[in-house]
């Protein structure tokens, strides 16, 4: 719905534009800006040094440990995962904490959301908003509803390992990609379907091996990442519909992460060559044609790629960078169809791994 | 022998080799026909020191290469229980400890990493092919005479080939059976210590005729492990208790010594150690929740033989056989049926041969040949049951003629691996060079100058070739160059002041083909890719001081100069930065106090600022700590009937008295302020 009207006021705001470019009093219009752009940095594993930062595309302001400095101090904790604005909050899904952390968004803490299992906490790894709720997976084979307003978490059994989760739009029910991902080399081949009001599971779609994350170009149609089994089983992109759960598989692109824009997917495929070397390639991809139109950016370019996202307000593409070792990097590369893109900016996200991107629009009206 | 990036080590190396050569001609030109009385001396000092049996603990000051004894009464008088504890007050000397008694401990030398240090017990190496790393936690002081550390060049060159295979050699040499009279020698103690600690240990040793001794030892170590510390998070500070860090662990050896005279000398060892423990894990903020146990049952059984043959020849061989097995479980819901399990399985068959030539008085040649087979059974799915046949040639040459010792040696090794499925590793061939030597310029003074260089690899582990999906059968071996310099300086005196010594080296070691893991998106990989360069300095400072009525005093302190920079990448934002762990500034003091009351002991070490991850930044940062520790021990002797002598004794220690909070390990813990007792009883 958010991305809907996004849509809606972009046109608006292109028509208006148009229409109220003279300085005269008068003159009416609306603008909207992207203002802030969070970046969640997941940090290394058992090293607590999970962070946020701020970056400001109007001014290339960059504020590093947000989290900590809106909080006294207080760490964000260990391998967060990821974040999601919803509504004038952000949830961050910190998953060795098991926590996931509910802030203002000025990273101050709300709400400190915590859930059990059998008998341990249980760790979160991705979260969708929808119908007023905000839902998670855990990696311990949960699926948790959020309530927004008391914060209370309502959990059920999914299959092992859960990853990616999607709220769909149109047809109002949970998809959860099961993943198995602690039985290597036998990973889980299928998302299960869920009611979003009593978490019922409601059924069972098979896709390729190993699921991990969904992406919406527009509100219909849903796409499915999967890694394969890193060995024989490739990387798959595909596609589901969320009104017959059926299922079909783009040939020749083996995505890692993905990216949506109004126009326009960014795919990072992450791949080894004969030497068993990373490659990193990033493709830009026509989702009304269903494929790759050519590469953003080099390798060379933009080299160790970890994480990708689209600013479809600004016609930004946000790559993050990490070598696991030092703080992580994010390029800001402009994109426009059918143009060459440039990078505009490139900054040091303050922290390690910079996992997850999320925006905050202002909307001008004059 | 590969010394390409290593020229400035190269022009060091041929400039030792010029000198061993240049002073060995000489010698032989020369022979020994014009000796003064001072030679004549210091050839009885050599002499002696060759002729004392294999008891006699090496004289640091002596050596051409860096090295550092510990000896019993040391223990005694410090009250140093375990071997980290013993290691820790080492120059040098890095102990990555995971905090506890069950925590893993593991030692490195000059920022070379865990695996270029070799441990050996009793003359033999202690391995694990599995990981490379020896958890030195799980050794304990009740039955070791002495521990040397030497770098870049083993203490004596008789030695299997083994121990020429690695940048340092921890050496634990264990305490032989003396008997003052009686044929009989039992002890037993019992040691009570902070967090639910109980280790009770019992020995044996028994005379059978005059040509054989056994001896039996035995201990059961059992604690709750559950000890409080400080966690800080932000401005708020709270009081937890570390968990699941318990450990049960029971050891046992038995030896068997021969004295056959003309036959030789026979030893026979077996050791057995069972354990069960929790791992604690590190402290994850706002989730403390540990479920991950370890269970080993790890035993060996050895043989040494000795002989000399000739006044000129000498001849040692040994056989061992090691097992070692562990179970590791991790309880979470995310594994089928809520719990994994693995078990590995490593085993070793391991045989060396050493010849010792002395061709005349002041020079030794030596050549070892060790053959060995290790094995890994992981429960992985899809593991490949790795064999690795190991073939090492050592042959060394030493000089001592009393002013000037040198020594060098070259090592062959040869690798080959079979895989049960898949590709295994090519054959690996290196010659691994090195040559010490140390000087004596003014011929009444203690003074010696000596420089040392070696160039030496560790193999990648089986961890690193073969652990599913991470391991990378193409990898290299680690490459590590050590060049040292340094001066030493003894000297004896009458009077309130006994002695004092003193050794001060500079080093330079350069690891090239590091193996690090590296990650592809979220897939782990090992590869060669580090690059590490190491500049420092240790000093070591030494005083006894005797007054009278019994009293001695001992203090010596050490003190540490490491600045090991990664030069990897130089695009890196760690470029140049300090690796990991690895203050730039660390020492120790140790004071022992020796009177008719009481043994004092008192053993501070300090530790400077850190880094926890490879790039030198403020969140990174871990600061400096300084932890002291005192101990208060008698000994009272009760005269029997006839032979026979009593003693008991009681000891008590105080580690971490000032409850310093530190970790070792970034979010591991250590114990703060804890108190230990062990009384002992021998007859």
């Amino acid at each position: 719905m958010r991305r809907n009207l996004l849509n809606a006021l972009c046109i608006m705001l292109v028509l208006m534009g148009a229409a109220s470019c003279s300085e005269d009093d008068g003159d009416y219009g609306i603008s909207i800006v992207t203002k802030d752009v969070y970046i969640l940095n997941s940090g290394m594993m058992d090293s607590n040094n999970s962070e946020l930062t701020v970056y400001n595309p109007s001014t290339d302001e960059v504020a590093t440990n947000v989290f900590s400095l809106a909080n006294g101090g207080r760490k964000l904790g260990d391998t967060a995962n990821d974040m999601i604005r919803y509504g004038s909050k952000l949830y961050i899904a910190v998953t060795g904490s098991a926590v996931v952390f509910v802030t203002d968004l000025d990273g101050k803490v709300i709400e400190e959301i915590k859930a059990k299992g059998e008998s341990a906490n249980l760790s979160p790894r991705h979260m969708t908003a929808g119908n007023g709720k905000v839902f998670v997976t855990y990696q311990e084979g949960y699926v948790g509803a959020i309530d927004t307003a008391s914060f209370n978490v309502k959990t059920a059994k999914t299959g092992p390992f859960p990853e990616g989760i999607i709220f769909t739009k149109l047809t109002k029910k949970l998809y959860v990609a099961i993943t198995d991902g602690n039985n290597y080399p036998n990973f889980a081949n299928r998302v299960e379907v869920f009611s979003t009001g009593s978490l019922e599971k409601i059924g069972e779609i098979e896709t390729a091996c190993n699921p991990q994350t969904f992406h919406y170009c527009g509100d219909e149609k849903i796409y499915l990442v999967c890694w394969g089994d890193y060995g024989a089983e490739p990387a798959r992109l595909q596609i589901i519909d969320q009104f017959t759960d059926a299922v079909t598989t783009v040939e020749g692109v083996a995505p890692t992460c993905m990216a949506v824009s109004n126009t326009r997917a960014y795919i990072l495929s992450s791949e080894y060559d004969e030497n068993w070397n990373p490659k990193v390639k990033y493709y830009i991809y026509n989702f009304m044609k269903d494929e790759i139109e050519g590469e953003l950016v080099s390798e060379e370019e933009v080299p160790d790629g970890y994480s990708i996202f689209a600013d479809d307000v600004e016609g930004y593409v946000y790559i993050g960078t990490s070598d696991y070792v030092n703080n992580g990097d994010m390029y800001v590369i402009s994109h426009y169809p059918n143009k060459p893109a440039e990078i505009i900016e490139k900054f040091d996200t303050g922290a390690i791994n910079p996992i997850k991107v999320c925006f905050n629009r202002n909307i001008n009206l004059w | 022998m590969q010394f390409k990036d290593l020229s400035g080590v190269r022009i060091g190396a041929f400039c030792l080799l010029y000198v061993f050569i240049h002073v060995f001609c000489t010698v032989d030109a020369n022979g020994q026909n014009v000796v003064s009385v001072q030679q004549k001396e210091e050839m009885a000092d050599t002499l002696a020191s060759a002729v004392v049996t294999a008891k006699a603990a090496p004289s640091p000051t002596r050596q051409s290469a860096p090295l550092q004894v510990m000896q019993q009464k040391d223990f005694a008088a410090l009250g140093v229980k375990e071997l980290h504890e013993a290691v820790k007050t080492f120059s040098g000397v890095q102990i990555k400890d995971y905090g506890g008694i069950g925590g893993v401990k593991t030692v490195s030398v000059r920022s070379l990493g865990t695996q270029h240090t070799a441990i050996s017990y009793d003359g033999v190496t202690v391995s694990n092919a599995q990981s490379g790393q020896v958890d030195i936690g799980r050794f304990n002081l009740e039955n070791v005479e002495m521990i040397t550390l030497s770098i870049g060049q083993v203490e004596d060159i008789f030695q299997t080939a083994r121990m020429y295979a690695s940048a340092g050699v921890l050496n634990i040499r264990t305490t032989r059976p003396q008997f003052n009279g009686s044929n009989t020698n039992i002890g037993a103690s019992m040691r009570v210590a902070s967090f639910g600690t109980y280790n009770p240990a019992a020995y044996w040793q028994q005379k059978l005729g005059k040509k054989w001794v056994v001896a039996v030892n035995a201990d059961w170590l059992k604690s709750d492990g559950e000890y409080p510390y400080t966690l800080k998070n932000g401005s708020t500070s709270t009081r937890e208790k570390r968990f699941n860090s318990d450990v049960n662990t029971i050891r046992a050896e038995a030896n068997l010594y021969g004295s056959l005279r003309s036959g030789g000398e026979l030893t026979f060892k077996g050791n057995w150690m069972s354990s069960q423990r929790g791992l604690p894990g590190s402290v994850i903020y706002y989730n403390q929740d540990a479920r991950e146990r370890l269970w080993d049952e790890a035993g060996f059984v050895q043989g040494q033989y000795s002989k000399r043959l000739s006044d000129k020849m000498e001849l040692k061989g040994q056989l061992k056989y090691n097992y070692a097995w562990n179970k590791y479980m991790d309880e979470d819901e995310s594994y089928h049926g809520g719990v994994r399990t693995d078990y590995f399985t490593q085993k070793e068959i391991y045989g060396s041969i050493s010849a010792k030539y002395t061709p005349a008085t002041h020079l030794g040649i030596v050549l070892s040949q060790d053959i060995f087979r290790n094995t890994l059974d992981a429960s992985y799915v899809n593991f490949v049951y790795p064999e690795r046949f190991t073939s090492l040639t050592a042959l060394a040459a030493r000089y001592d003629n009393g002013r000037i010792n040198a020594t060098a040696s070259l090592l062959s090794t040869y690798i080959t691996e079979e895989l049960r499925s898949g590709a295994a590793a090519p054959d690996r061939f290196r010659l691994s060079p090195s040559v010490s030597v140390s000087y004596k310029p003014f011929a009444g003074k203690n003074l010696r100058i000596r420089a040392s260089w070696q160039d030496i690899f560790r193999t990648p582990t089986f961890n690193d070739l073969y652990y599913e999906r991470v391991g990378n059968s193409a990898l290299k071996p680690e490459k590590a160059g050590q060049v040292n310099v340094g001066i030493t300086y003894r000297e004896a005196f009458e009077g309130v002041l006994d002695e004092i010594s003193l050794q001060a080296d500079a080093f330079y070691n350069k690891v090239e083909d590091k193996i690090v893991a590296l990650p592809t998106l979220f897939v782990w990989r090992m590869y060669n890719v580090g690059e590490v360069e190491i500049e420092g300095a240790d000093i070591n400072l030494g005083a006894s001081f005797s007054f009278g009525a019994g009293t001695r005093v001992k203090v010596q302190g050490n003190y540490s100069y490491q600045k090991a920079i990664d030069i990897t990448d130089p695009k890196g934002k760690n470029y140049k930065h300090q690796i990991p762990y690895t203050p730039l500034h660390s020492g120790n003091v140790t004071v022992s106090i020796l009177n008719r009351w009481a043994n004092l002991g008192y053993v501070m070490s300090v530790t400077g600022d850190r880094y926890a991850l490879s790039q030198n930044i403020r969140s990174n940062l871990m600061p400096g700590y300084m932890e002291h520790s005192v101990s208060v021990g008698k000994e009272f002797g009760i005269h029997g009937s006839g032979d026979r002598n009593f003693s008991w004794g009681i000891q008590v220690e105080c580690q971490n008295i000032t409850d310093e909070q530190y970790d070792v390990i970034q979010y591991y813990p250590m114990p703060g302020r804890s108190l230990r007792v062990t009384l002992k009883f021998e007859m």
